[in-house]
């Protein structure tokens, strides 16, 4: 016997033709079904953004290497099996079809085809395994509304039986072929065969038998084939090609594109569901409701309307379905998005860290905002903010003059400009509240002892902008941006200094698309780089356990976070123990004060800074040390209403400095 | 139906603490609001048009030229047409505007005018009352809520009396209404209102008015805006040793503790008795 493959081993020419018919009819209906989804898709209106770099390293990282996927075990585990079997048992049926159309022979003989019917079978292993564990997970774990809708399990069972039937029918061929050692490569199906073998079954029947599974392997695969864009198993097409044409996970945070021309535009943002860009619909249709964002989300996790997945399904339903997009007593619509669900928001950015398919509620979010805060639909509270910021540059409303009366203790000497080396950004909060003005203090005694020279830009700053970009006021923020921007423009070339991860942010990473580059440095950077300069001379505080809490616009959105707990272990004879929350760095809970929710009411469930405080009470800390003035307010409300002696201290306010 | 809405515009909220650094161009510190009594006049008159067949807003304000930029934005957010009568006189008092708009008023079909209650630069509240002793028509004040009843010539309009009590007036067009408050707040005015392009040019109105000839009719001269002479509050002050939630807990509750009262019940006479005795028990007849 030829060691080598036979195709259609024992199938009638009748069947062969039957077989390549239903090819054709399902490689159609695939075709169909992703035309016109793309079709769909491009009846959105908004500018799309392809971010093509970095190809390479998308496909083998993150779409091969599953590497945010396998951030959730046991289930990225199971999926990394899945798509390796799939992919696996794909790449042999190409290899196959090659050979059967290509090159007619020569290719599968001999040690070729003994590593190939290896190959084959060793990935139609971890295929089954993988599928078996899923189905067995989602019948003992799933929820009826969910996971155990009809669509869902039989999915994953026609999976299931495709690899079952595989299996059986190369079984039975080798049976047939009356068991040849050099099958033994396909390990498996010899197994079975075996087995069969043992049974005693009649040649005839054997080749019967093999003809009726063979038969159904071909159907429920090119069943499959042909309802992929139609059923859940969209996402294979859908999610990879996301993940290729959106930016490199590292870089998702980093900013959102800049809307140009707001003056020309009589419309601006998603208001309606025609408004979003086409890759924001490909968006919709990639999310595979993993949930892995709701599980990180603080304003889903604390109760309120929030689910970032259930604003990327709504975009997905809007668009395929036509609906409205935004429903609520505002807007006075009833689309499948709820306003106050769009308003919960805290832009933390976890939701964007999580997604393995490269989704973005958080811009999905903004872009919804934008459309809210353009046409006024903005609750009460935040229009004052917002209306604040229109008349004093401001979220507060207090007078500019005063952002910098507090500091007059300081009397920061007449530098003249040239010896300047740092421009102090105090921001907005520190003319307003005791405990921002207490980190700015801080600040300004560690830099005064170490011989920094140094000034404030006082009466002249405005608010960078950040309560306003988040809150969706795109046309405010350009407008504060500008202005800064020519009282900046004289100090280019001095690095600005600031406390506030927002205004950090702002200045360095959304600053620049207006053209401006500003050399910015965060408080805790540069501390960090007194102490290492030997500047400064630390003296031994008392001993206390610190809990360091990473700020969202610090750590997720600037990767910034080591500085600060350098910070805190640079305290002589390890004064301060660092200790560190369950869910730190890059999975760190927010505060619950970013976007815009300081001013933003939010009634619902359980308030997001209680949450993290409470987290933080489980460690035992004596000191709760922030690098946020947000952080610190909220942290120290939740503090006092919880009744706790913990402290709560920004990083500069633990130091001792002589 | 034809609504006109009065506007006033009031100048930039904080101008005389800005620097004038701080005020670079852009937005900030430039900042025209729309008189909060009359934003709530527009916004119900928006409501009723959302509510309503064929309904046509029609906003006019007598001010002076940075009045049109209020009226650009009074149509970006809905409104059909604007009339600006340009005066620049910002001293007129509420006799003269209200006779220059219903000279214009009266040339024109109306059935409803709607205005705010007030300005809250001069507080005067005598606006509306005016201008419908001069066009001749009922006014209802202090409205907050308004109702069409079916055959459009009828108004009902709900006033706010005080812990939550409701007169609910009704009213034949056509009408002025004195606009107090809007049962969906007044939308946000976003910077992109501002800035974006006016393009519905035809639809804004100005008219020259005698300014000289106005003012001769102001009955009413601003001699004085002195400073705000807050009186200062007594609160009872809490305890340092409380915890803090004991702290808020006294201040919410004034500093006394509820007792519980009693109420009495039965018929006159009884109720009557048990006042007497009570009276007596604490000490209280002479």
């Amino acid at each position: 016997m030829r060691v080598a493959y036979e195709e259609f081993w024992q199938i009638p020419q009748w069947t062969q033709q039957i077989f390549y018919v239903a090819a054709a009819v399902s490689s159609l209906s695939l075709v169909i079904g992703i035309v016109s989804q793309i079709l769909k898709w491009q009846k959105c209106r908004g500018s799309s953004v392809w971010q093509w770099s970095g190809l390479l390293e998308k496909f083998l990282v993150y779409i091969v290497g599953h590497k945010k996927i396998r951030r959730k075990k046991p289930e990225g585990i199971i999926h990394a099996l899945m798509f390796l079997g799939f992919t696996g048992l794909f790449i042999a049926t190409s290899i196959l079809a090659v050979e059967t159309y290509v090159i007619k022979s020569g290719l599968l003989e001999n040690w070729r085809y003994l590593t190939f019917s290896f190959f084959a079978d060793i990935v139609g292993i971890v295929f089954l395994t993988g599928t078996c564990i899923a189905l067995y997970r989602r019948l003992k774990y799933g929820k009826k509304e969910d996971e155990l809708r009809p669509e869902a399990i039989t999915v994953l069972s026609v999976l299931i039986v495709i690899g079952l039937t595989g299996f059986l029918a190369e079984s039975l061929r080798i049976a047939g072929m009356g068991l040849p050692l050099h099958e033994s490569w396909s390990v498996m199906g010899y197994l079975i065969a075996l087995v069969i073998g043992a049974a005693h079954v009649a040649p005839g029947q054997l080749e019967s038998g093999h003809l009726v599974l063979w038969g159904t392997h071909a159907f429920f695969s090119l069943g499959m084939i042909a309802v992929i864009p139609y059923t859940k198993l969209f996402h294979m097409v859908v999610s990879p090609a996301n993940i290729l044409l959106s930016p490199l996970p590292e870089q998702a945070l980093t900013v959102l594109p800049l809307m140009k021309n707001l003056e020309q535009q009589q419309e601006i943002g998603a208001y309606h569901a025609v408004d979003i860009a086409w890759k924001d619909a490909m968006e919709g249709n990639a999310c595979t409701n993993c949930r892995r964002c709701e599980e990180h989300c603080p304003a889903f996790l604390t109760g309120k309307s929030l689910s970032p997945r259930t604003i990327l399904q709504g975009l997905r339903t809007a668009v395929n379905s036509g609906n409205d997009l935004l429903n609520g007593q505002l807007v006075n619509s009833d689309g499948v998005i709820a306003i106050d669900a769009v308003w919960s928001c805290t832009t933390c950015g976890s939701c964007v860290e999580q997604c393995p398919v490269s989704d973005s509620p958080l811009k999905q979010i903004m872009s919804l905002r934008v459309g809210l805060t353009s046409r006024g639909y903005v609750p009460a509270i935040a229009a004052k903010a917002l209306e604040g910021l229109q008349s004093v540059g401001n979220p507060w409303e207090f007078e500019p003059v005063k952002r910098y009366d507090w500091a007059n203790k300081f009397r920061l000497q007449d530098i003249p400009d040239e010896e300047i080396e740092v421009i102090y950004w105090l921001g907005c909060g520190v003319g307003y509240d005791n405990r921002i003005q207490e980190i700015a203090a801080a600040t300004m005694g560690i830099l005064t002892k170490a011989g920094v020279k140094y000034k404030t830009l006082a009466d002249l700053e405005v608010c960078c902008g950040d309560p306003a970009r988040r809150m969706g006021e795109e046309a405010l923020f350009q407008s504060l941006a500008r202005q800064n921007q020519q009282n900046l423009a004289k100090y280019s070339n001095k690095v600005i200094l600031t406390h506030c991860p927002h205004c950090y942010h702002v200045l360095k990473n959304e600053y620049a698309l207006l053209g401006l580059e500003i050399n910015v440095v965060h408080h805790s950077q540069f501390i960090m780089e007194l102490i290492d300069d030997n500047k400064v001379c630390l003296q031994e505080p008392w001993e206390q356990k610190v809990i360091y809490h990473d700020p969202c616009y610090l750590g997720r959105h600037n990767k910034e976070y080591s500085n600060p707990r350098q910070v805190i272990e640079s305290a002589p004879n390890h004064k301060l123990t660092l200790l560190e929350f369950e869910e730190n760095g890059d999975g760190s809970f927010c505060c619950g004060a970013g976007g815009g929710q300081l001013w933003l009411e939010s009634e619902m469930g359980e308030r997001i800074n209680y949450h993290r405080f409470d987290q933080a009470e489980e460690k035992q800390p004596d000191v709760i040390a922030t690098a946020c003035p947000y952080c610190k307010i909220m942290m120290e409300t939740a503090c006092s209403f919880r009744g706790s002696k913990i402290k709560v201290k920004d990083i500069s306010e633990l130091l001792e400095i002589s | 139906m034809r609504i006109f809405v009065c506007v006033k515009p009031l100048g930039a909220k904080a101008a005389p603490e800005i620097t004038k650094n701080s005020v670079a161009q852009g937005v900030v510190g430039q900042f025209l609001t729309i008189n909060p009594p009359d934003r709530s006049a527009l916004e119900q008159a928006l409501l009723l048009k959302r509510q309503l067949d064929n309904v046509e807003v029609i906003v006019i304000s007598l001010g002076p030229s940075n009045a049109r930029e209020i009226l650009e934005i009074c149509i970006k957010m809905g409104a059909d047409k604007a009339v600006h009568l340009e005066c620049e006189d910002t001293k007129l008092d509420a006799y003269a505007v209200a006779k220059e708009l219903s000279k214009k008023i009266k040339q024109e079909i109306f059935d409803l005018v709607l205005c705010g209650s007030t300005s809250v630069d001069w507080n005067g509240f005598q606006l509306a009352g005016i201008l419908a002793h001069l066009l001749d028509v009922p006014q209802i004040t202090s409205v907050s809520e308004m109702e069409m009843q079916k055959s459009n010539r009828i108004l009902h309009a709900s006033r706010k009396l005080k812990r939550g009590a409701r007169q609910i007036v009704e009213c034949n067009l056509p009408a002025v209404l004195a606009v107090e408050s809007v049962i969906q707040a007044p939308r946000y005015i976003s910077v992109h209102t501002r800035i974006k392009q006016f393009l519905s040019e035809p639809l804004l109105e100005t008219v020259g008015v005698d300014c000289q000839a106005i003012s001769s009719e102001s009955l009413v001269e601003l001699v004085e805006i002195g400073p705000r002479r807050p009186r200062t509050k007594k609160t009872i002050v809490p305890e340092q040793n409380m915890s803090f939630q004991d702290k808020m807990k006294f201040i919410k509750s004034g500093g006394v503790s509820s007792k519980k009262n009693d109420v009495l019940k039965g018929n006159v006479s009884d109720i009557s008795h048990s006042i007497l005795d009570y009276l007596e028990k604490e000490n209280l007849l002479k």
